[in-house]
């Protein structure tokens, strides 16, 4: 058998191929922008909390080379003056998530001293404005340690340093916890706002003191989304449903085929929470109901992480179970030693009214990582993901197992 | 390849491009829910009324309607009837809110004759489910009210423990309220020598979330490190005084404890 190939006229055969180079374009990004989710997001145009230095809020990242909003770390010092010390430090006494800066500075007789965060572009970083107009607060967390650090000035810079004392923040020396400052942006004196390079400076001459510092925002004064997608595990597109697939029958602990993710552009007020129920009207109801008779329930449990799983750091999706008759659940790939062994929680449903930490996915802590009482802070993007599991060892042939799930932000 | 071949392929080509154009336009847009304000804290006297709104906005890329649902928080007991639906009303349980778009939705504060205390309720606004829809998301704000005139304050520290951790030294304090209105308490915890002379270390408890009447909550955090040339504290005897203010009172609580060499915490 032959074929006969009749070649078209070349601008026609041109044109094909443009187009074919095109789309193949196009879908090599599509498929990176569905992959690593929200990749080309600019988080300072669209987000209403913007995290500075934050690990529940999504915004800046340093050093984060040609992805929109990247700033990087400056410190400097003159004459006589010693260079401040800002070191990350990990502890669960962070106000947000697990860390903070810990920083100490020092006076002397002549010259200056301070530290930054500088908006830049580009993988050279170079140092580049932007426009802060649209938030209308800077926030963030100081905890004053040793010294006085009333006389340090905060701010931003535009063509120049605008700042104000922390004594003018209602900052009480003495007091060795946190304290919340808030800046209103447009009272800086003389600022513009719509040409910002150093988003968020501390002019430390004059100050002799070590302090630390947590959870630096920016806030617009419209309130942001709370919102939940569902999404596929194997390829991380939205969906309407979560599933299970059918070899779950007669299994015991199976994860479901789809994953939550949660994202959060609210900051009202630190006691947030958000929780977790299925809410099908009855204590007794804490999972998947079967349609036909209501009366018979296959347990379920979640798990937040940071991260899609499975994943290479050893969190996988198989769900075990120890002891008896009200067993732990455990992520059965990784070590009994792990401190984060057990990551699964069983689920409530919202007629228990559950308000204890079971229910807990993530508060200003940061997402809720195990039973015993990790939580752990994140990095940008920050999308926490919930999985869910079911036991569907007692499942029924030919019943349809449903469950209403409550993803609940509350404030208190 | 005729061209009729190539026709075809520019027309698919040309429908792919356009599909993934829509796709990257939906990757790219953000949703979801929001209200405001967070939270409301009001003071009002018996036999009156307020009236307030909250406002909704829908950023999903469609119609969406709000269902809103009240619940019972944590009114005082000394109230006969607690129903959050006797003082607190909404005109409606649902509103539709265009793509894009907010609403305010208005609600009255009944303050009846017969309430005293605090009365206090949640109010749900959650997404309607869609057929077929598994998953309701819903942001939960509280409306607290304190009836002027009727307050009682009475609360007091039910324990005060300092617990040894990895890190240092942690303190726990449960405050319980036996009064009839909630409270938000914050304090310090000064730590003297164990003649109680010198005061070696404060520590600051910030204003934080609620006390509410007739129960008790604990409130937790770092009192000390394990670093003694930063704020740790030598082997030795010391005594703690904790000072716990809400409204114009005052409570105190002392305790004695001694850390060992190790850093580790007894408290007598």
């Amino acid at each position: 058998m032959s074929a006969n190939f009749n070649l078209p006229a070349t601008g026609e055969y041109l044109q094909v191929k443009k187009i074919q180079r095109l789309a193949y374009f196009l879908f090599v990004c599509l498929f990176v922008m569905l992959f690593t989710n929200n990749l080309f997001a600019n988080n300072l145009t669209d987000k209403h909390v913007y995290g500075l230095f934050s690990e529940n809020f999504n915004g800046a990242t340093q050093n984060a080379g040609t992805v929109d909003d990247n700033i990087v770390y400056n410190v400097w010092n003159g004459d006589l003056y010693p260079l401040p010390v800002v070191n990350t430090v990990s502890g669960s006494d962070a106000k947000e998530g697990n860390n903070y800066y810990s920083c100490s500075v020092s006076s002397a007789s002549v010259g200056w001293s301070g530290f930054c965060f500088t908006f830049v572009t580009g993988t050279g970083n170079t140092v580049t404005t932007r426009d802060i107009s649209a938030f209308s607060t800077l926030e963030f967390y100081i905890r004053p340690k040793t010294g006085d650090v009333s006389d340090i000035k905060v701010g931003v810079t535009d063509s120049a340093d605008r700042t104000v004392k922390l004594s003018s923040l209602g900052i009480n020396n003495s007091s060795h916890t946190w304290q919340k400052c808030t800046i209103n942006l447009s009272s800086l004196p003389s600022v513009n706002l719509t040409n910002i390079k150093n988003p968020f400076l501390f002019n430390t001459t004059f100050a002799t003191a070590t302090f630390d510092l947590d959870s630096i925002v920016l806030k617009r004064s419209s309130i942001g989304e709370f919102n939940v997608t569902i999404k596929n595990i194997s390829d991380n597109l939205a969906t309407s449903s979560v599933t299970w697939n059918a070899s779950s029958f007669r299994k015991n602990w199976v994860a479901a085929e789809q994953y939550l993710e949660l994202s959060l552009d609210i900051l009202e007020t630190d006691n947030w929470n958000v929780r977790i129920y299925t809410d099908n009207g009855a204590v007794s109801k804490d999972g998947l109901v079967d349609t036909a008779s209501g009366t018979k329930v296959l347990q379920m449990c979640w798990r937040v992480s940071k991260n899609l799983l499975p994943n290479a750091s050893g969190d996988t999706l198989v769900i075990a179970y120890s002891g008896s008759p009200n067993y732990a659940l455990y992520d059965g790939g990784k070590s009994a030693t792990d401190p984060w062994y057990y990551p699964w929680f069983y689920i409530t449903d919202s007629a228990k009214g559950d308000a204890t930490d079971y229910s807990l996915l993530w508060d200003s802590r940061g997402y809720h990582i195990s039973v015993s009482g990790d939580f752990g802070g994140m990095n940008n993007p920050i999308y926490p993901k919930v999985y869910l599991g079911a036991n569907c060892a007692n499942a029924i042939g030919g019943l349809t197992y449903n469950a209403n799930i409550k993803v609940i932000l509350s404030y208190e | 390849m005729n061209k009729k071949h190539w026709r075809v392929e520019i027309y698919f080509m040309k429908k792919i491009i356009f599909i993934i154009g829509l796709l990257f336009i939906y990757g790219f847009s953000f949703a979801g829910l929001s209200v405001d304000p967070a939270i409301v804290n009001i003071t009002t006297d018996a036999n009156s009324s307020y009236e307030g709104k909250y406002v909704v906005k829908n950023t999903y890329d469609k119609p969406i309607t709000v269902v809103i649902k009240l619940e019972n928080w944590n009114t005082y007991s000394g109230n006969t009837n607690t129903d959050v639906n006797r003082w607190l009303h909404f005109e409606k349980d649902k509103y539709p809110i265009p793509s894009g778009e907010s609403i305010e939705v208005p609600y009255k504060i009944n303050i009846l004759d017969d309430m005293k205390g605090s009365v206090s309720g949640r109010v749900y606004f959650s997404v309607e489910q869609e057929e077929g829809q598994m998953v309701t998301i819903a942001i939960s704000v509280p409306i607290y009210v304190i009836v002027r005139g009727t307050e009682k304050i009475d609360f007091k520290i039910d324990s005060l423990n300092f617990i040894g951790t990895k890190n240092g030294i942690n303190y726990q304090v449960i405050v319980k309220n036996d009064g009839n209105v909630h409270f938000r308490p914050s304090g310090i915890i000064e730590i003297y020598d164990k003649k109680k002379k010198k005061l070696i270390r404060t520590v600051y408890i910030s204003e934080t979330v609620p006390v509410y009447a007739e129960k008790s909550r604990d409130f937790s955090g770092p009192l000390v490190s394990n670093d003694i040339k930063k704020d740790g504290l030598k082997k030795g005897k010391y005594v703690a005084v904790l000072k716990i203010r809400a409204f114009d009172k005052e409570i105190i609580k002392e305790i004695k404890f001694k850390v060992s060499k190790l850093g580790e915490v007894v408290t007598s």
